[in-house]
């Protein structure tokens, strides 16, 4: 027995496979991360990371995005400009390596620091650019001499900032001023320091560049001309002037101007880059000749591109968009000849199928970003929701390493996107993409909102309109006169009587709120707060009124109504409701049946006063008969009813 | 008339101490609360749970791991880091704290302090300011610290919010 065991596991051995050990898979460094990276998107649930997680504190509105960054941006500066000024408080050294980001140094006092050269350097390669400027000045009136490289920097610091502080949009240190803020072109500033130091440098070809480059960034009809006439100069010279130059040049150009630039850039061995192709696209698109040599022209420029071997960024595709239909044409857009949106449409076409079969799409220039922008802008325009899909797809994608500035241009972006859809996706669909962008990415704005009314009116989806009406409520759409009307039609859309139990009580809260807020926003009767007081208006009252009686709400409805018919309420400094404006017959009908449904005389009667007041052409004696028939009237009640009715004939 | 005899005794016992020997009653009052005859003491969860429930039933208001034994040397600072931070936070949003800034909870993972908990609001809540406060002691906190510190506090409208039970 045991030696057929042995022989048994024997055999087995001996048929058992040999195992070979695999090689170990050559990984580098990053693609742990990256596959970890890949499970990791975004989450749909959250605001965005720099807001504090609170429903009380997470902005709705774009508006309020802005507001609130900001205010917490400005927050951590007064605080690093607290440390700056006392150092000596913050001297807690325990931190290894040593993290200088923890410790803000104050900047230098160009006026009170000593003036010398080591001092002038520091200030250049911290670009304080305004203090060097003041610095240098102490040392020409000083007559301190500076090594010639020393001068060159600060000629070049001065020239790309047109003597002035590095502007907002260039700060790396604080993200919302730099997206959010927007400080406007500047001029070129003439017979400043610029032009001083440029009389001072040695004029070769890199600062002769460099001072064109400058006076076409800050043009002005001066600048420009002085700009060109430099670069004449240089070419009287035999000198070449650099790549920048020439971008530059083409910046400022007329069309006309394009080919000969070009031609010369071409004469003097200057290799163009994607950024040359694109500013002369730009000068190309701003030009005012007709469509047909525009377009000529841009064929062409494209055509070049392709010759010198110059891959197109997304900021070329962006510039030809905005040519072929122009942003900012608003009312016009519809002028547009329909052969050139539809030429539009098959760029944007060919474009995306460049982008979906290409590989990585890197960022090249910052202004990579608003190719998405005006692409989308296209397809809506040319309602071709198949475009539509593909740029939020190409966007989305992991291959696209071109990000939209969050909280501004991202948001434009996808409520286009939203707001488009809107129209076309079915309520399911559209209530998981409303939910998923809204008010994460997309601000609660008018435009979405009336749409969204619109659809919710006709397809009911309880969910769905109490996300929109919380966010309308959050948004301050209450203070509009339009957009509140529009949430109140939209709640009295829903047909309570098909709501489960929690959504019917989700319905009373809904209700509830809005009418606590509409309410609020009437009592704003102090002093200090009247600039916020939106007072009651008729049609408002009524609406209320009918969405409390369907919340199971009546006596609250009917107070409400009774401040339509008391004076003291609209007159004086305490008034709460409007004397202007009026209810809508069928409003005012609705509540007649309300208060009929319950055989409410007395409330019946209001309703019947404020036909009179506000439908003063309507025939009374039908509501008359009807009150009669449907509520047991004493004959006082019935002949006050029809005194009532002969009075106001 | 006193008995001078007398009198001298008596100042005699008066003049001397005596040692109490009637038995002590070490109790530890930390961390409970006494009842009050018509339960209007609110207490949080918190407060609710005594003392040797921690670890149970009750987590802890800092989680560090500088009490093993390797970082005995750096234990020191973080109690004094959380204790600028609880006094922070007190000092600088007192009409916003609750429970008197008693219930923060610090976590650290990695270089990175959260100060979790919750502030209460009156109705009138000025968003932007709280934004704003909120900006300045997360910097002023990290520069003090010489470590990224992120507030996570979350608000309810009044204390009473935050009630578990009333003795």
């Amino acid at each position: 027995m045991r030696r057929s065991v042995v022989c048994r596991l024997a055999a087995e051995v001996a048929s058992k496979p040999t195992v070979t050990i695999p090689h170990a898979i050559k990984r580098s460094p990053l693609d742990l991360l990256k596959a970890l990276n890949s499970t990791v998107g975004t989450d749909k649930t959250a605001p965005h990371f720099a807001f504090i997680d609170d429903p009380t504190t997470i902005p709705s509105t774009a508006g309020q995005k802005r507001s609130y960054f900001l205010a917490k941006e400005l927050g951590k500066r007064a605080a690093r400009q607290l440390a700056e000024e006392w150092p000596t408080l913050m001297a807690f050294d325990r931190d290894l390596p040593r993290l200088p980001a923890f410790r803000p140094e104050k900047p230098l006092d160009p006026l009170e620091v000593e003036p010398t050269e080591a001092n002038l350097r520091k200030l250049v390669e911290a670009k304080q650019v305004s203090a060097a400027a003041r610095l240098y000045e102490r040392l020409q009136s000083g007559d301190v001499a500076l090594s010639a490289d020393l001068q060159e920097a600060l000629f070049r610091l001065v020239v790309y900032y047109n003597g002035q502080d590095v502007p907002l949009l260039e700060i790396e240190e604080w993200p919302g001023l730099r997206n959010l803020y927007d400080e406007g072109a500047t001029k070129w500033n003439d017979a400043g320091l610029a032009d001083l130091l440029f009389e001072s440098v040695e004029k070769n070809a890199e600062n002769s560049s460099t001072m064109i480059a400058g006076l076409c960034k800050f043009r002005s009809d001066v600048s420009v001309v002085r700009a060109k006439a430099i670069y004449k100069e240089l070419l009287a010279k035999n000198l070449v002037p650099s790549e920048e130059a020439f971008n530059a040049l083409l910046s400022v150009s007329a069309p006309a101007e394009i080919v000969p630039l070009l031609k010369q850039m071409a004469h003097s061995g200057v290799a163009p880059s994607v950024r040359t192709f694109n500013a002369a696209l730009t000068a190309v698109g701003k030009g005012k000749t007709p469509f047909a040599t525009q377009w000529k022209t841009i064929r062409q420029l494209l055509g070049e591109m392709k010759a010198v071997a110059v891959d197109p960024s997304l900021t070329t595709y962006s510039i030809v968009l905005e040519t072929l239909v122009p942003a900012h044409s608003g009312k016009d857009a519809n002028q547009l000849p329909a052969e050139r949106i539809q030429l539009a449409v098959n760029v944007l076409n060919e474009v995306l199928v460049r982008l979906e079969m290409g590989g990585t799409i890197a960022i090249v220039d910052a202004s990579d970003q608003y190719f998405f922008l005006n692409a989308i802008r296209v397809a809506v325009e040319a309602n071709n929701e198949t475009l539509v899909d593909r740029i939020e797809k190409a966007y989305a994608d992991r291959k696209n390493t071109v990000a939209l500035t969050a909280l501004t241009t991202e948001s434009v972006f996808y409520s286009r996107y939203l707001t488009y859809k809107a129209n076309t996706l079915n309520i399911d669909a559209l209530e998981k993409l409303y939910k998923e962008l809204v008010p994460r990415v997309v601000g609660s704005n008018r435009q979405l909102t009336l749409k969204l009314v619109d659809r919710l009116s006709k397809d009911q989806r309880w969910s769905f309109t109490q996300r929109v009406v919380g966010d309308s409520i959050a948004s301050r759409h209450l203070v509009d006169f339009g957009l509140s009307s529009a949430v109140r039609k939209l709640l009295l859309a829903q047909d309570v009587t098909k709501l489960s139990d929690i959504e019917k009580e989700q319905f009373q809260t809904e209700v509830t709120r809005l009418v606590d807020a509409v309410v609020e926003f009437a009592n704003f009767t102090q002093p200090f707060l009247k600039r916020l007081q939106v007072k009651l208006n008729p049609q408002a009252v009524c609406e209320c009124a009918l969405l409390l009686i369907r919340a199971e709400q009546p006596d609250r409805a009917w107070n409400l109504v009774e401040l339509l018919l008391d004076d003291k309420a609209k007159t004086g400094d305490d008034a709460i409701v409007a004397d202007f404006g009026y209810a809508q017959q069928s409003t005012l009908y609705e509540l007649l049946e309300a208060a009929l449904a319950d055989g409410d005389w007395y409330n019946a009667s209001h309703v019947v006063q404020l036909v009179s007041v506000y439908q003063p052409k309507s025939n009374l004696e039908p509501i008359i008969a009807k009150i009669d028939s449907r509520c047991k009237l004493t004959p006082i009640q019935r002949s006050m009813l029809r005194n009532f009715v002969k009075l106001r004939q | 008339m006193l008995n001078p005899l007398r009198a001298t005794a008596n100042i005699a016992t008066i003049a001397q101490r005596s040692i109490s020997t009637t038995p002590c009653m070490y109790k530890n009052k930390a961390g409970k609360h006494k009842a009050t005859i018509d339960r209007t003491r609110m207490l949080t969860y918190e407060m609710a749970q005594k003392p040797h429930h921690i670890g149970v039933r009750k987590a802890w208001l800092t989680w560090h791991s500088q009490n093993l034994e390797g970082f005995r040397q750096s234990q020191p600072i973080v109690l004094a880091q959380d204790e600028v931070i609880r006094r922070f936070i007190r000092g600088f949003f007192p009409q916003n704290i609750t429970i008197d800034g008693t219930e923060i909870v610090i976590k650290r993972r990695g270089n990175v302090v959260y100060v979790t908990g919750f502030l209460q609001h009156s109705r009138r809540l000025d968003i932007r300011r709280i934004y704003w406060m909120f900006g300045f002691a997360e910097e002023f906190l990290s520069i003090l610290l010489k470590q990224p510190v992120k507030l996570e506090l979350q608000f309810v409208a009044d204390e009473k919010e935050l009630a578990y039970n009333y003795i």
